[in-house]
């Protein structure tokens, strides 16, 4: 190994790999917050999510958290719903609105909803 | 997309309780159902819960399965990870919530590992040990980066200082003053050495920290190397651990193979290798002298200090010898820095201690906890308590060397100073409990002819010394004790601990003379009444009719071999001390439960 | 964007990006003006970085991290207007204001405030935040305030769960909005004002 940028490729390579030993962290949601985000209304989004986790009781299950920006603008407000067991879906475009009927079917029932995904 | 790994413990206890089998089961199974691409096969190191295993563990859900079978294995392929039903009856049986009765289905939920603090074990049961990557996303080899890099030799060695980091051999020294000794000695070959000969009875931490995650060690040593100026390693590792020797052996080619190990390593002109070296069998050789003598290809025997190995040690050059335990602290404890470790323990034991939980204790394994834990807490809380119901007598610490803590001292925090103030040493970790059934007497024999065995005969005090000692032990038990022993015994303990040339002679006196300070009634029983209390030293066992019970049916006498017991019909029957020679046919003979060895 | 706090919520992010541990967003109100300032102890940027942050199109459709947020408030302001500055050093970090003319019939409202300070506490895991908005009401200065930092630790050590952090700090800052509207309608029964 020449550098510590090579140690670190393998690094974060792997710890995506092994992250699903860690067996916590049940439900992440993440709402895409770059400027096209946010200029689509992804505050709202997220806000919404929020309401919507602490009504069905599930805060200390799931996280509810944002990141930057995509880079697909025309898709915006991206929400992406990361599992324990490994499975990530994407939404776009979404609402408010959207935003529950993810949490009903999708976060309590297990069941992504396939109309909102890209 | 790889959706679940199956986690399997691939450590010598484990192993030998076929998990390999279950382990090749599991993976032809998961073929077979075309699962493949979905679910991946892990081989770990240890999890510490030995009583328990083989012990299986599912991600994501975490689900620990234990003493799973090889005949188990298709119905968890098919339930659990097709069907995604936990199968009940392999999961570790313990009530999480008292009020809901809800089961714990995880490890951190378990009794055994909540007040734990795994941080020497951080990796064992979590990676295989045998990809070098898995040691890498871990953080692995970053400490060793980051001190290449970053720091001077003596920053590190500064940093070890303020860490507080004790040798977790047994003997506790401050590492940092060691690797300081080296450091200033001057000389331009130094030589890393780590001491994995773990011959302590019932110790099997460094074992563990070898099989399950040896790359740890392996860093460590190369950082050690860059404090002190040195640019070779030996490991000194007993044979009898073969699975650590090939777990080594195949790391150390990973680390070569990655540049990690070998010269020029991460381009800062850092050159650091590393050999194996098997020990052949002797428990002195666990002694750093005897260590290095070995090494050079002699008799393992100590030799007198000064000079110390951090002055003039293997081939006569500078060296360090650190234990195993110890160094797999040491990357951690560069990446988190001194503040953190010091966060951890005691005011003069800092971090964590790995204990072997052995003997007569529910949950028997390994584990970890801040120094500064109660034994109560060990044993009880993490351990399990005894089984069976029997009350607790005593816990020995540090094995051969160390000595036995009764139920007085339950409530002792465990660390160096404390335990040495109580008449036993913290050891290398392996702790054994024992209940009202074991006769100590017995238990410091059993020790003593244990290094006895091991003397290597070099000093008269240890080679004749400790014979003399056994001797006196052996009339005890065998009921030929006689008034003066006790003196004789500490008059010998006290004189071998003063002149032994090496630390097996100083220390072999130490569980006569502990057992002798919290037990004496126990030794005077043995000699005065010629009586084991806890009924097993067989000579002085005596076969007793108890007069209540017994119905004078005459079927014990009628099978005595000598005649030894006496009685009319349907009067209670007793046995005649003198005649009986313990051969227990009347015990077998009597229906009424009325006869019974004490 | 159609609220201020829109565009304080992105320039914020940019904070954050930049390695920020504190961000600052003080918000002081005039009968006439509005006057934005969100302070970070980032890393800043250097003359040719910020350069090109001050002129990029706004308009334009680009890549992710393109960084828009500055032109958009730029125009935003201007449109009212207003103006913009931007200061930054490199390892010092930066502070963009932005000044709002009321008057103006493009002048946006300053909005969901609450939710933008919830939303940057929601992403920010190692950044304390502090707000402060003075304003004119009732003939007297009002204050709305709030600072991040022990609600930060516990989220940290896992006391308080991320979504009952994000719904404690926008649940505290409508509060106090609330607070003093009562008062300027007198719902607390309290003393009569203009």
């Amino acid at each position: 190994m020449k550098s510590l940028s090579e140690l670190e490729v393998i690094r974060d390579r792997m710890q995506d790999e092994i992250a699903i030993r860690s067996g916590k962290g049940d439900i992440h949601i993440v709402v895409g917050m770059g400027t096209c985000g946010i200029e689509a209304g992804a505050r709202d989004v997220l806000n919404a999510f929020v309401e919507g986790i602490e009504k069905e009781g599930l805060r200390n299950t799931v996280t509810v958290t944002q990141e930057a920006c995509e880079g697909k603008c025309e898709m915006e407000p991206i929400v992406t719903v990361a599992e324990k067991s490994g499975r990530n879906t994407k939404y776009v475009k979404m609402t408010a609105e959207k935003a529950l009927r993810v949490i009903a079917e999708h976060v309590k029932g297990g069941k992504p909803v396939a109309d909102y995904m890209a | 997309m790889i959706r679940s790994h199956v986690l399997i413990c691939s450590g010598t206890g484990c192993t030998s309780s076929g998990s390999q089998a279950i382990a090749a089961a599991l993976e032809k199974e998961i073929e077979a159902k075309g699962l493949k691409d979905e679910i991946e096969v892990v081989r770990t190191g240890c999890f510490g819960l030995c009583a328990l295993g083989p012990i299986m563990i599912v991600y994501p859900e975490g689900t620990f399965y234990n003493r799973v079978t090889e005949a188990d294995v298709p119905e968890i392929v098919e339930e659990h990870l097709l069907k995604g039903r936990i199968v009940t009856r392999l999961v570790h049986d313990e009530i999480k919530d008292e009020a809901t009765g809800e089961k714990a289905t995880t490890l951190g939920e378990t009794r055994f590992y909540k007040k734990q603090m795994r941080l020497a074990l951080r990796n064992c049961g979590l990676i295989n040990p045998e990809k070098i990557d898995e040691y890498i996303s871990r953080d692995g080899y970053k400490a060793l980066g980051k001190v290449l890099t970053e720091m001077k030799p003596d920053e590190v060695i500064k940093l070890m200082l303020d860490s507080g980091l004790r040798g977790r051999g047994g003997a506790g020294f401050p590492t940092g003053m060691k690797w300081s000794f080296a450091a200033k000695s001057v000389s331009d070959k130094k030589y890393v050495v780590c001491n994995a000969d773990e011959g302590d009875p019932g110790a099997f931490m460094d074992r563990s920290v070898l099989e399950g995650d040896p790359h740890a060690v392996i860093e460590a040593m190369a950082i050690a190397g860059y404090a002190i100026g040195a640019d070779e390693g030996y490991i000194y590792v007993r044979a009898e651990y073969p699975i650590a020797v090939k777990r080594l052996q195949i790391a150390i080619a990973q680390a070569r193979e990655y540049g990690l190990l070998g010269k020029n390593i991460f381009s800062t002109g850092f050159n650091f290798d590393i050999q194996l070296r098997l020990g052949a069998g002797a428990f002195v050789c666990g002694e750093e002298t005897a260590l290095l003598t070995s090494i050079e290809g002699k008799r393992g025997e100590p030799r007198p200090r000064p000079p110390f190995p951090a002055v003039k040690g293997l081939f006569g050059q500078p060296t360090i010898i650190n234990n195993v335990e110890t160094l797999a602290n040491i990357p951690q404890i560069i990446i988190n820095g001194a503040d953190w470790f010091r966060s951890v323990g005691t005011e003069k034991s800092k971090g964590t201690k790995v204990f072997a939980l052995g003997g007569k204790i529910v949950n028997t394994g390994l584990v970890e906890v801040p120094m500064g834990t109660t034994l109560r807490e060990i044993i009880y809380e993490i351990g399990g308590g005894i089984p069976n119901g029997k009350k607790f007598k005593a816990a020995q610490t540090g094995g051969p060397s160390g000595g036995c803590i009764p139920a007085q001292h339950l409530d002792t925090p465990i660390d160096y100073d404390s335990l040495m103030a109580i008449g036993s040493m913290m050891g290398s970790g392996g702790l054994i409990v024992m209940d009202e059934d074991n006769c100590m007497v017995d238990i410091a024999k059993f020790f003593l002819e244990f290094t006895v065995d091991e003397s290597c005969g070099k000093c008269t005090p240890c080679r004749i010394g400790t014979r003399r000692m056994l001797d006196i032990l052996n009339r005890i038990t065998s009921g030929n004790g006689e008034d003066g022993d006790i003196e004789k015994l500490e008059e010998l303990a006290n004189s071998i601990k003063a002149s032994a040339l090496c630390g097996l002679g100083q220390t072999a006196p130490n569980p006569v003379l502990s057992t002798l300070r919290y037990f004496r009634d126990e030794y005077e029983a043995h000699i005065y009444e010629k009586r084991c209390p806890a009924g097993v030293c067989k000579a002085l066992a005596r076969i007793t009719i108890d007069p209540d019970k017994c119905k004078g049916c005459t079927a014990c006498s009628r099978v005595c071999p000598v005649g030894a017991i006496s009685g009319t019909v349907k009067q209670p029957h007793t046995i005649d001390q003198t005649k009986c020679i313990k051969c227990g046919a009347c015990m077998e003979k009597c229906k009424f439960g009325a006869i019974s060895k004490k | 964007m159609d609220e201020i706090s829109l565009h304080i919520l992105d320039i914020a992010e940019n904070s954050v990006k930049a390695g920020a541990k504190n961000v600052v967003i003080e918000i002081n109100e005039s009968d006439k003006l509005v006057s934005v300032v969100i302070t970070d102890d980032g890393r800043g940027m250097d003359g040719a970085t910020l350069r090109k942050a001050m002129s990029a199109d706004p308009f334009l459709p680009e890549r992710a991290g393109s960084g828009r947020g500055i032109p958009l408030l730029k125009n935003a302001a201007e449109q009212t207007g207003g103006e913009i500055s931007v200061i930054s050093h490199e390892g010092s970090g930066t502070s963009v204001s932005a000044v709002f003319v009321k008057e103006s019939d493009d002048f946006i409202p300053l909005g969901d405030a609450a939710a933008t300070v919830a939303s940057l506490f929601a992403g920010a895991p190692d950044t304390d935040i502090r707000y402060k908005h003075s304003f004119p009401a009732g003939g007297e200065t009002r204050t709305v305030g709030y600072d991040t930092k022990d609600l930060r630790k516990a989220v940290r050590d896992g006391s308080v769960p991320l979504v009952s952090a994000y719904l404690t700090v926008r649940d505290s800052i409508r509060e106090e909005y609330e607070k003093i509207r009562k008062i300027l309608t007198c719902e607390d029964g309290g003393s009569l004002l203009a």
